[in-house]
C-alpha cells in the first residue's frame, strides 16, 4: 500500500466512523417534548437560592455545572459586581437555564407527575444534604427554601415563602 | 531499551527542573493539578523583607498553600482584614467571629498586617459559615455564609468586580475612620497570629 493510499484509506475509515456517530446521536434523540416548571415566577426561586446556593465560593462560580448569578455572588455582566446593585433579568434568565439543565429528562419526569417525589431530583438531594455536598445541608424538608423550590416543581411559586429564604443574612437573625 | 532509558531519565531531569523552578508556595507536585499549580504560581515569590510565618502575604488566598496535603498549617480559614472598602490600611487586632450551621462561633483577631487564620483542630466548623470582623463599635457581618472556601481573598479581592466583592474591612463609614487605629509590628506578632 503506497502512503496516498493508505491515506485515502484512513479518511474513508474516518468519514464511516463520522457517519456512524451521527446516526448513534440521532438515535438516542428523545421521542417527547422534555417539560420543565414554569420559567414565570422563576425569580422568586432564584432569589431564595442565592444565599444558600449562590455564593461566591459555591454555585457563583463560573465551572459550575449548577451555575447561578446574582447580586449576591457571581454576575452575568462584567460591568456589574458582587457587592451591590440588584439582581438583573438575563441573570434570572441564566438561572433558569442552569436549572433546569442539571437533570432535564428527569425534571421532566417529575415535573409531569405533579412534582411528586422531588427527591429523585440532585438539586433537591444535594441542598438536603441526603446526598453528599460539600456545601453541607442547606435545607430541611419543608423549611422555607425547600419549600420554595419543592412547590415550584409543583407548578407553584410560594412567594412568601421564597422571599423569607432570600433574607438570610439580610434582615433575618444569622446564627 | 537504551533509548528508553535515556528518554525516562530526560523525562525525569525535566520533572526535577520543573519542581525546582515553580513560583509561589513550596511543595510543587510534578504530578499534582495544573489548575491548583497555576494558583501556586500565581501568587510570586515571597517578600524577602518578610519571613515565612503569620505576617506574610496579606491579602492573598491563604489555603491557596495551606490546605490538606500541602502547606503547614493548613488553615479552615484565613484572610486579611483592611479598615475600609477603599484604601487597603491593615487593621490589627480586629474580632473574627465564625459561627457555624450547628451553632458553633470561634473567635480570633488579626495581628498587625490584618492577617488571621484558624486551624482545623481549633474550629471544626458545618457548613455553611457566617462571619464578622469587628474593630469598632458595631460588627460588620458577611451578607452570605461561607460554604467551602478556606481563603477569605478567593471571593474579596481587588477591584471590586462580577466574581469579586472586594477586600474585608470593617467599616465604610468614614468619620470612624481616624478611629481606628494601625500599629507597628512586634516580635509576638510574627510567633503568633
Amino acid at each position: 500500500m503506497t502512503p496516498r493510499t493508505a491515506f485515502s484509506s484512513m479518511l474513508l475509515l474516518f468519514a464511516a466512523v463520522s457517519l456512524s456517530c451521527v446516526g448513534v446521536v440521532g438515535g438516542t434523540t428523545p421521542d417527547f417534548l422534555l417539560s420543565a416548571p414554569p420559567r414565570e415566577g422563576f425569580e422568586s426561586v432564584a432569589d431564595a437560592m442565592q444565599p444558600s446556593c449562590g455564593t461566591l465560593d459555591c454555585h457563583g462560580q463560573v465551572g459550575r455545572n449548577l451555575r447561578l448569578y446574582g447580586a449576591r455572588g457571581l454576575r452575568l455582566d462584567p460591568a456589574t459586581n458582587s457587592k451591590e446593585g440588584t439582581t438583573e433579568a438575563p441573570e434570572y434568565e441564566a438561572n433558569y437555564w442552569s436549572v433546569v439543565a442539571l437533570e432535564p429528562e428527569l425534571l421532566a419526569t417529575v415535573t409531569n407527575e405533579g412534582g411528586q417525589n422531588p427527591e429523585r431530583l440532585i438539586l433537591i438531594r444535594k441542598g438536603r444534604g441526603t446526598t453528599r455536598h460539600k456545601g453541607g445541608a442547606l435545607m430541611q424538608p419543608n423549611d422555607d427554601l425547600d419549600q420554595c423550590i419543592v412547590e415550584w416543581l409543583k407548578d407553584n411559586i410560594l412567594v412568601d415563602r421564597c422571599f423569607a429564604a432570600s433574607r438570610i443574612g439580610v434582615d433575618t437573625p444569622t446564627p | 531499551m537504551a533509548r528508553r532509558k535515556g528518554f525516562a531519565g530526560a523525562a525525569m531531569r525535566l520533572l526535577l527542573a520543573a519542581s525546582s523552578i515553580a513560583g509561589g508556595c513550596a511543595g510543587f507536585d510534578p504530578f499534582g493539578d495544573p489548575i491548583e499549580d497555576a494558583e501556586r504560581a500565581a501568587l510570586g515569590p515571597e517578600d524577602p523583607n518578610v519571613p515565612e510565618g503569620p505576617l506574610h502575604r496579606p491579602g492573598q488566598p491563604c489555603a491557596v498553600c495551606h490546605r490538606e496535603g500541602d502547606e503547614e498549617p493548613t488553615f479552615a480559614f484565613a484572610g486579611t482584614v483592611y479598615r475600609d472598602p477603599v484604601e487597603k490600611v491593615a487593621v490589627a487586632d480586629a474580632t473574627v467571629v465564625l459561627t457555624d450551621a450547628a451553632g458553633h462561633t470561634f473567635m480570633t483577631t488579626t495581628n498587625c498586617v490584618g492577617n488571621f487564620y484558624v486551624e482545623p483542630r481549633e474550629f471544626q466548623a458545618t457548613p455553611p459559615v457566617w462571619a464578622s470582623v469587628q474593630r469598632i463599635d458595631f460588627p460588620w457581618k458577611m451578607e452570605s455564609p461561607i460554604h467551602r472556601e478556606a481563603s477569605c481573598a478567593k471571593c474579596h479581592y481587588d477591584p471590586v468586580g462580577p466574581a469579586s466583592a472586594g477586600h474585608l474591612f470593617v467599616t465604610d463609614d468614614e468619620t470612624t475612620f481616624a478611629s481606628i487605629p494601625s500599629r507597628a509590628c512586634t516580635a509576638a506578632d510574627g510567633m503568633t497570629r
